[in-house]
Parts: C-alpha cells; sequence; structure tokens
C-alpha cells in the first residue's frame, strides 16, 4: 500500500516535471486562487464573530450599536440600558463601556498620564469575563450610589507606572486629588473591545464624578455616549434581541423618546465591536468577497483539470499498458487522484504560504475600516475550510482524467480522442464564463460606480491647487488656550505675502475643513422652526474664489474675522426655501440686537462635502477665529514646489504661531479624493479579482480550444484536403469556440445583470450603473475574451501540414 | 480548365526537403514530371521512397522545397494557402488508404463537404450532386450511416464518391486499396477503372503491381526520383 502509494507520487511528479512550465503555471493558478480563498476566509472567519484576545468565551456575545454610519448617531443612556437589562427577555446580561474614553489632563501618584481609560456599567466583568493578570474584575458592590473609587489597571500601564508591582492590589493611589484603589490588572491579552489600550477600567459612576467632571451627574443617565455589550440567550438569533430593543423603543415614553434612538435605529450583531455599523458593514462586503474568491478557486480548480485533460491524448498508450499488465480501474484511478492531488496540495500550500501576506493587505482595505479583526493572520476555521475545498478540488480535477481515460476500453487504447466538445468541455466552459461574467460584472459595476462618482461636480475646484495643514508641534493640554485672534490674522498676512512673491504662486487663502478632511464641525440651527444641522467651514477672505466656489448671492467676506456667514443653496432652500436670503440671520443673540456675527452676507452654491453619491449637505461658512481658524490649511492656487511651501510657512509660523507646523502639503484633489476613497479601494479589489477570474478563464478556455484543436487534427487535415482554407479553418475552430462558450456566455451576462441589479440594491453601486448595460458590456467582453483564446488554437490548426497527418495509421 | 497542349500537372527539379537538428532527408530529389489530362498513373516504389510525398505535393497538402510545379498551367508554389485551399477543393479529389472520412458524420455529410466549402451552390444543388455521386459509387442506401457503421469496402467508396462530387480534373488516390480486402479491393479497382474510362485524370501509389499495371503509365521511384517512367499497353 505504502509503497504502491509512493510509486504514483514519484510517478506524479516524474508526469509533472516533464512539462515544467505547463506544470508551473498550473501550479500557480491553483496557488492564486488558494491564496485568494484563504486570505479572504481567514478575514471572514475573524469578522464572524469577533472576541477581543484575553476572553474566556465569546459566545453569544453581542454589541449593540446605531444601524447609521453617522458619527452624531448615540445608542441609549445608562438609564435606559438599565431599564433594558432589567426587562429583556432575549438577553441574559447587559453593560455598556463609555465612548467618552479620553483621559483628561490628570496625573497618578504625581506622574502625568494620558491615553484611555474605560468608564463602564454594572456587569462589564462578569459579561466579558477577561483573563486576569492580579486581583479581581469591578463588582457589582462598586457601582454603588457614591461609587466607589476603585479601579482595574490594564496590564501595559500596570508594567509601565507601576514597574509591573505584584504587590500593588489593594494599594491606594492618588488620582489628581482623589484616592483610589486597585483591585485588580487584567492579562496581558486584554485590552479591551477596539482599538485602544485602556490605562485602567473604573466603574462609571465614580469615573465621571471625579476623573472626568466634564459630564454633569444629572445628564449622567441620559446621554447616549455608551458601547452597548451583552450575552443572548443561547440558541436565540440576534435578529430576536433587536426584534425586543425595537419593542423596548417603541414603548418608551414621550420624555424618553426625545434621548433615544427611534425602534429600527438600533443593531444587534455578534461578537464584541468597537463599530457594529462599520464592522457589519465590512462583514457583508467581505462575505462578497470571499464568495468571488471562491469561484476564482473553482475556475483554477476546472483549469487544473483541464490541464490534466490535455495530458489525456499522450498518456493513453501508457494507461492502456498498466491495464494490460493488471491495473483495476480502481488502482488506476487512485494513481490519477494521487497526480491530481499532488498539484492542488502544493499549490494549496503555496497559497496558505501567500495568504499571510495578503490577508495583512486585506485587513488595510479602507472599506474595511472599522471592523473588529482579531486573532492571527490564519486561524483554524480558515484553514480548515482552505483544507476541505484543496480536498473537494481534488476530486473535481482528478475526476475529468478518470472519467476520460479509466473508462476506455483497451482496444481504444490507440484511437484517437475526439474533437468535438464533450459534457467536460461544455461544463468546463460554462463554468469559466458563467463565474468570470459574475466576477467581472462586479469589478465593472464598482468601476462604473467610482467613474460616475469621479464625474459628479463637487462643487469647488480642486485642480492645480495646493491645501497646506497644520498640526500641533506637542499635544495641547487640557489647559490649552487658542492663540489670539491677532496673530492668526498677522500670519495670515505674513505667509500669504511671502507665498504670494513666489513666481508660481497665482493666489493664497484659508480655510478648513476640505471635503474628504476627517475632522469635521456641525452646527445646529433653528431657523422659524426648521431645525438644520449644517457643516461649519471655517475661511479666510479670498477662500470662495480660489476654490472655484460659485457666489450665487451677496459677496464673499471682505476682512479676516468679519462677522456675518455665508450659507450653501441647500441650507438657504431648507430655511427659507429660496436662495436669495443675503440679510437675512440664522441665528441672533437676543442680549445684543446689533450682533451681525448670524448675518447672511452671500450664499454660495452647494459643495459637497458628502459622498459624491449623497446630496450635499447645508453649509456654513464663517470667519471669524471661535472656529479653529489658527489652525486653517493654506490654500494655494499655482504650481509652486511643495518642499518650498512647507520652509515659507514653518518659518511664518516660527514668528506668529510657534505651537504649530506643517503637516503636509498635498494637492486639495488628493483630499477631495478621500470622499470616495472606499469606492476606490473596493473598485481596486474587485477589478483585481475580476482580472485575476479572467485570465483564468481565458487561461482555461484557451487550453481546451487547444486540446480540441490538437485532438482534432486529423479532422482538420481531412478538411484541408477537401479545400478548406485557412480562413475556413478559422472560422471552423472560432465557431467550434463560440458552441462551447455561448451557453457560458448566456450564463455568464445574466449572472453580471443579477449581480449589478443586487449591488445596486443594496447600496453598494449608484442607480447610475445600468444593470442591463453592465451585463451587456460584460457579455461582449466575454465573446472578446472567448474569441482571442480561440485565436491561437485556430491559427495553428490552419498551419498543420495535412499531407504528414493523412498518413499516419 | 487544361489547354490541350498543356500537360494538366508539370513537375520540374521539384524536392522536398525535411530538415531536422541532425540531418537533412531529400524526400523528393529533382522530380520531372508531366501529366496529361485524362491520364491514369501509377505510382510504385519501395516504402520510403518518397511515392506518398510526391502524391501529398501534388494534392497541394505539402510544399514542395523547391523546383516548379504547375497545375493546370498555375504556379501552385506561387499561390498563397488560401488559393491552393480553392485549386484543391475545385480541381482535385483525395482517396485515401485510411478513407478519412469524417466518423461524427454521416456518409452524406462527408461526401457533402467539398460542396461546402466550395461555396455558391444551393442546398438542393449540393444534394442533388452528392445523390449522383453516391449513385456512381452505389452507396444511396448507406447515405444516412455514420462511417463507423460501415464496412472498410464501403468507407472508400463513400471516399471515392467525396473525391468525385465537386467533378475534379485531377483523382489523386494513395494505396486506395491497402486497408481492404482482396475482394473489396477488387471492387474499388474497377471503380477506379471506370472513373478513368469516364475521362477523370488519375494519379493512384500503388505497391501492388498487379494494380499498377492496370493503369496507363507506370512510374517508378527510388530514394526520391524518378527511377523508370513508361507507358503501359491500354
Amino acid at each position: 500500500m505504502i509503497s504502491g502509494l509512493l510509486l504514483d507520487l514519484r510517478h506524479a511528479a516524474r508526469l509533472y516535471l516533464k512539462t515544467p512550465w505547463q506544470s508551473a503555471l498550473a501550479l500557480i493558478m491553483m496557488a492564486v486562487a488558494m491564496a485568494l480563498v484563504s486570505g479572504m476566509a481567514s478575514l471572514w472567519s475573524e469578522l464572524y464573530q469577533p472576541t477581543p484576545a484575553g476572553i474566556e468565551s465569546g459566545d453569544d456575545l453581542i454589541t449593540i450599536g446605531p444601524r447609521a454610519d453617522d458619527p452624531f448617531s448615540g445608542t441609549l443612556g445608562a438609564g435606559l440600558i438599565k431599564d433594558l437589562s432589567s426587562s429583556s427577555q432575549t438577553l441574559v446580561d447587559l453593560t455598556a463601556e463609555s465612548s467618552f474614553s479620553r483621559l483628561p489632563e490628570t496625573d497618578i501618584d504625581g506622574q502625568p498620564v494620558d491615553g484611555q481609560a474605560a468608564p463602564v456599567m454594572p456587569g462589564y466583568f462578569e459579561l466579558l469575563e477577561p483573563r486576569m493578570r492580579l486581583g479581581r474584575g469591578l463588582r457589582a458592590e462598586d457601582f454603588a450610589d457614591d461609587g466607589a473609587r476603585v479601579m482595574v489597571l490594564g496590564h501595559r500601564f500596570w508594567q509601565d507606572h507601576f514597574d509591573g508591582d505584584t504587590d500593588i492590589l489593594g494599594r491606594e493611589v492618588s488620582v489628581g486629588e482623589d484616592r483610589w484603589r486597585i483591585v485588580g490588572v487584567v492579562a496581558p491579552e486584554f485590552t479591551g473591545v477596539g482599538s485602544g489600550t485602556f490605562r485602567f477600567w473604573a466603574p462609571y459612576n465614580s469615573y465621571f464624578r471625579h476623573i472626568q467632571t466634564g459630564v454633569p451627574a444629572e445628564l449622567l443617565d441620559r446621554i447616549p455616549m455608551w458601547q452597548i455589550f451583552g450575552r443572548k440567550l443561547e440558541s436565540l438569533a440576534t435578529s430576536a434581541v433587536e426584534a425586543e430593543i425595537d419593542r423596548f423603543l417603541g414603548g418608551l415614553s414621550q420624555t424618553e423618546r426625545s434621548i433615544a434612538p427611534e425602534p429600527g435605529e438600533l443593531m444587534a450583531i455578534p461578537g464584541l465591536v468597537e463599530n457594529p455599523q462599520a464592522h457589519q458593514s465590512a462583514k457583508r462586503q467581505v462575505t462578497i468577497l470571499f464568495i468571488a474568491t471562491v469561484l476564482i478557486a473553482l475556475v483554477a480548480a476546472v483549469n487544473v483539470g483541464i490541464f490534466l485533460l490535455a495530458r489525456a491524448p499522450a498518456r493513453q498508450r501508457e494507461l492502456a499498458l498498466r491495464q494490460t499488465v493488471g491495473a483495476t480501474r480502481r488502482r488506476l484511478s487512485g494513481q490519477l487522484l494521487i497526480e491530481a492531488g499532488v498539484l492542488v496540495l502544493l499549490g494549496s500550500i503555496l497559497g496558505v504560504l501567500l495568504s499571510i501576506w495578503l490577508a495583512a493587505g486585506f485587513r488595510e482595505l479602507r472599506f474595511l475600516e472599522g471592523a473588529a479583526f482579531t486573532g492571527s493572520w490564519l486561524n483554524l476555521p480558515a484553514l480548515g475550510f482552505s483544507a476541505a475545498l484543496a480536498a473537494v478540488f481534488t476530486l473535481l480535477v482528478a475526476l475529468v482524467p478518470i472519467v476520460t481515460l479509466a473508462r476506455r476500453r483497451l482496444s481504444e487504447g490507440s484511437r484517437q480522442f475526439s474533437a468535438r466538445p464533450g459534457p467536460f468541455q461544455h461544463t468546463a466552459g460554462l463554468v469559466q464564463l458563467g463565474l468570470a461574467g459574475l466576477v467581472t460584472a462586479a469589478a465593472a459595476a464598482f468601476m462604473t460606480h467610482l467613474w460616475i462618482m469621479d464625474q459628479r461636480d463637487p462643487g469647488l475646484s480642486t485642480e492645480g491647487i495646493l491645501a497646506a495643514s497644520v498640526t500641533f508641534r506637542e499635544r495641547p493640554t487640557g489647559q490649552f488656550q487658542p492663540p489670539a485672534e491677532e496673530a492668526t490674522w498677522a500670519y495670515r498676512e505674513a505667509v500669504r505675502e511671502r507665498l504670494l512673491a513666489l513666481p508660481s504662486v497665482e493666489a493664497v487663502s484659508f480655510g478648513s475643513p476640505l471635503p474628504g478632511n476627517r475632522m469635521t464641525a456641525i452646527s445646529g440651527y433653528n431657523i422659524d422652526g426648521n431645525e438644520i444641522r449644517a457643516r461649519i467651514i471655517n475661511v479666510a477672505p479670498g477662500f470662495i474664489e480660489l476654490m472655484g466656489i460659485d457666489l450665487l448671492h451677496g459677496r464673499d467676506f471682505k476682512s479676516a474675522g468679519e462677522p456675518g456667514v455665508i450659507i450653501s443653496r441647500r441650507f438657504a432652500e431648507k430655511a427659507w426655501g429660496e436662495t436669495d436670503v443675503v440679510g437675512q440671520t440664522v441665528w441672533h443673540d437676543q442680549s445684543n440686537p446689533d450682533d451681525e456675527r448670524g448675518r447672511i452676507l452671500g450664499v454660495i452654491d452647494d459643495v459637497n462635502y458628502e459622498h459624491p453619491d449623497e446630496p450635499p449637505g447645508p453649509l456654513a461658512l464663517s470667519g471669524r477665529s471661535g472656529f479653529g481658524a489658527f489652525m486653517n490649511a493654506t490654500l494655494i492656487r499655482g504650481n509652486p514646489d511643495p518642499d518650498r511651501i512647507e520652509e515659507i510657512i514653518n518659518e511664518t509660523l516660527e514668528t506668529h504661531l510657534d505651537l504649530l507646523h506643517v503637516d503636509e502639503v498635498r494637492p486639495v484633489a488628493e483630499i477631495v479624493a478621500q470622499l470616495t476613497a472606499k469606492d476606490r479601494a473596493r473598485s481596486r479589489v474587485t477589478g483585481l479579482l475580476g482580472l485575476v477570474i479572467v485570465f483564468m478563464a481565458a487561461f482555461g478556455f484557451f487550453a481546451m480550444q487547444r486540446f480540441l484543436v490538437d485532438a482534432g487534427r486529423r479532422e482538420t487535415a481531412i478538411r484541408m484536403a477537401l479545400g478548406a482554407g485557412p480562413r475556413s479553418i478559422h472560422r471552423h475552430v472560432l465557431w467550434q469556440g463560440l458552441r462551447l462558450g455561448g451557453p457560458g456566455l448566456i450564463v455568464g451576462g445574466l449572472l453580471a445583470l443579477i449581480v449589478v441589479a443586487w449591488l445596486r440594491n443594496e447600496g453598494f453601486i449608484t442607480d447610475g450603473v445600468s444593470p442591463a448595460l453592465t451585463g451587456g458590456a460584460v457579455a461582449a467582453g466575454l465573446l472578446a475574451l472567448m474569441l482571442l483564446a480561440s485565436l491561437q488554437p485556430a491559427i495553428s490548426a490552419a498551419r498543420l501540414r495535412p499531407g504528414d497527418l493523412l498518413k499516419e495509421e | 480548365m487544361n489547354d490541350t497542349n498543356r500537360p494538366l500537372i508539370r513537375l520540374r527539379d521539384l524536392k522536398r526537403i525535411y530538415t531536422t537538428e541532425q540531418l537533412e532527408t531529400h524526400a523528393l530529389d529533382g522530380i520531372d514530371l508531366d501529366i496529361d489530362d485524362g491520364e491514369y498513373v501509377a505510382v510504385e516504389g519501395p516504402s520510403g521512397c518518397g511515392k506518398s510525398t510526391l502524391l501529398s505535393v501534388l494534392g497541394l497538402l505539402d510544399e514542395a522545397s523547391e523546383g516548379e510545379y504547375r497545375l493546370a498551367g498555375v504556379p501552385v508554389t506561387e499561390i498563397d494557402a488560401e488559393e491552393q485551399a480553392r485549386l484543391r477543393n475545385r480541381e482535385i479529389g483525395f482517396i485515401f488508404q485510411s478513407f478519412n472520412l469524417i466518423p461524427e458524420m454521416t456518409v452524406r455529410e462527408n461526401v457533402e463537404l467539398p460542396l461546402i466549402y466550395r461555396g455558391g451552390l444551393s442546398a438542393t444543388e449540393r444534394r442533388r450532386a452528392v445523390d449522383e455521386a453516391l449513385a456512381r459509387v452505389e452507396m444511396s442506401a448507406r447515405a444516412d450511416h455514420r462511417p463507423a457503421q460501415l464496412s472498410g469496402g464501403q468507407q472508400q467508396r463513400a471516399a471515392i464518391a467525396r473525391a468525385l462530387v465537386g467533378k475534379p480534373a485531377l483523382l489523386l488516390a494513395d494505396e486506395p486499396t491497402g486497408n481492404l480486402d482482396s475482394a473489396s479491393g477488387e471492387r474499388i479497382m474497377q471503380l477506379l477503372d471506370e472513373l478513368h474510362a469516364d475521362g477523370s485524370t488519375l494519379v493512384m501509389v500503388t505497391h501492388d503491381p498487379g494494380y499498377a499495371a492496370r493503369a496507363q503509365r507506370r512510374v517508378r521511384m527510388k530514394d526520391g526520383s524518378i527511377d523508370t517512367d513508361g507507358r503501359v499497353a491500354a
């Protein structure tokens, strides 16, 4: 048995080494496909039910968070969380961790401490059960009304700040003016939920009373500043929890409703994550990509099957000979299985190794931002899946030569293979082109979507404008006071003068944020009962003209810090139903009737700060210094050297605002492109997958046509003898290709249509992407692919020397 | 197509050289040969003497390395592959030792194939021509059979029907009885005799001196050259 196996393995190795290039190509295809599958399986498995490291059991843990992708969406206040917890029929327990985690300026035992701390609600340690290095977690009694001043230290903080003192339990440390007792230290692997590394965990009531005192005590139970975690009843679906939350929200009193989301606005997802919406969105996208990679792997497996079948004519004599010396069909099938297995196994091992690098790259994809990845590069479920897939592929690819060769009768050993496509070739053509249609349609849809987004008018000009952003030289402390208004204006004048002196600079202004900048400020206005949330843009005179924004009515700011606002068309239309609203006010200071700060000086056309597929939101441009004008980006139109710009601005900052320095100088176009960064990443990844599957389908189709042409050389020779010229032979082979790929073409086109409609329906792509057009384009592309893949076999068929072939017997 | 003063086939110093890395093989080494319209020529010689290569070159299935070949006055070495195919389709009919019927096609479809490549004929015209050709070889009853359902003799008769369906000027037969028993072989030879009697030009490669003797002219080859070339009494 073992010696037979070794014999077969040795024979398989010799066989593959006989045609090293073809074998290497088949191996590479398998490796690439398995790398994509393993990498994506790893990612998917991590996202499936993420559990932070250092937690005993992630079973049935869930996170509750806002469904909307809106940084201003809240969850529930502590009071409502307690109510939900006590009334729940679906949850064993519920707890929460505050999202106000940044420590104010404070010191512990006289040493300054910054970073993040975790104010948590009761039940946190009982629910998560993090592994402890020393002592215990927080208990119910630590949350008594007056709040015990106890804390559990993060492992790193314990080591850095307390030198890993193992006698620390029970020790009282001073935090500001209060004394806090240390009751535990978590294990090193537990750093909390999300990306932050917490210095310590503390009961929320004590924390907000003694350390983070910015939250008034009376609002503590009302502010929805929590990330909520729970453990659902075993075998209960997450949707049941969501349904219960919706019933709970629907049953709230009028007063409670004003501080709570509407039913349907909260979601529950399996696992513990920092941002459930982003995580869920990432999971959906990774699921799609995962399916795409499995389809690619299937095409790769079919290709390897074709590769093995291509050897069939050459091997028929060998197998016939083996049969004559007594090999049974089962024995021959075993041998063929081992041959296929060797190839798939080697490809899978290479693929899994390649996936280490690939999975790390996948995690960095922009559209997966906010998703919680846990575990190592390749986890066990992913490895298991890849192994199972490899086994299925081995069977799949071995099946073709087994059926084709082992079942041929001995007397047929030297007979010609049929030049007509058989069921395998038809199935392979269908699978290759159908799946290629599916994946390339998704890629084409994402690319078209991106193209459409890039065509949308952002409402401002980005070409030829550089933005120099500034940042603090040192992180500001809690007592930070912004620089005096005069210093900001003086800096602006100085830097403007110096920059305009450069021959390549045409205009200079200041303003931020720009579309694509992460930091943004939103302010609420109540105009005649209309609630309007507008994005605040702090600008200097000249910003509107420099950025190519259309001024519809009124005028620009005339001087730095001039009171008044300039609003956008959307703002005006929402508030007054028209755009010519110059002279109106967006807010009044009741105590000062002469206050001009809310007076509208001008109305500009809309500038889109949202994703290009969203309608532009209301904007309010302010020239005052109160909105961090000292940190405005310097905007330069022209073609200057960015290094020189940085040098000039840094020199001027040193004179006027020495707390700042240049962070980076970038083209505005690059910053605005951040709005579509996720679309770009999606388009690139699906484009890559599309390219891989198109290459594989083309190669597989080519190999199939080549096999048929080789098997049909005699028939081609006969046709030539009867008067078929090169053009007839070309047509014959191309027609054969069309018949072979026709069903796949139709299926591919249909799948393309369906997948694009689905992607549109799910909101992944804009409505501007037409399923019919994309499906048609994909079908046309597949047709071109088929013809292209048939071209070389057709040319080669027409170059046969019929004289030699027809003499053969 | 042929004018009476000009041979149908004219070969001058024709060479076919196969070159490999190690050696050069002269399969045809300076052949001079004229064949007139309506002649019945048997090409004889030992295995490897070049007779099948000569037939391939005559049938435009292979190209001469050097020399001149005119078929019905057309310098075939100077025309492109497409034009050669057109010439092959209209002027030449092949009969092979191994019949070379396409197994997936019926007898009728096999016989019709040259007419399809010729183009310009309606389905009715093609059908009539195929019926005539099958009747000529007494294979009408087997028109819808596939080659595998026929005996060797029947397959060769179907192949002859396919060769003559386009009414070519030249019939080339490469060991037409080589795969047949003697009775079937005799039947095929009779058919070839009849075709010649009807005016066809016939060039036949054969090992069998008895069959060669039925030709008007016997050409004996040796080592790629023509050893003897003589007419036999009609």
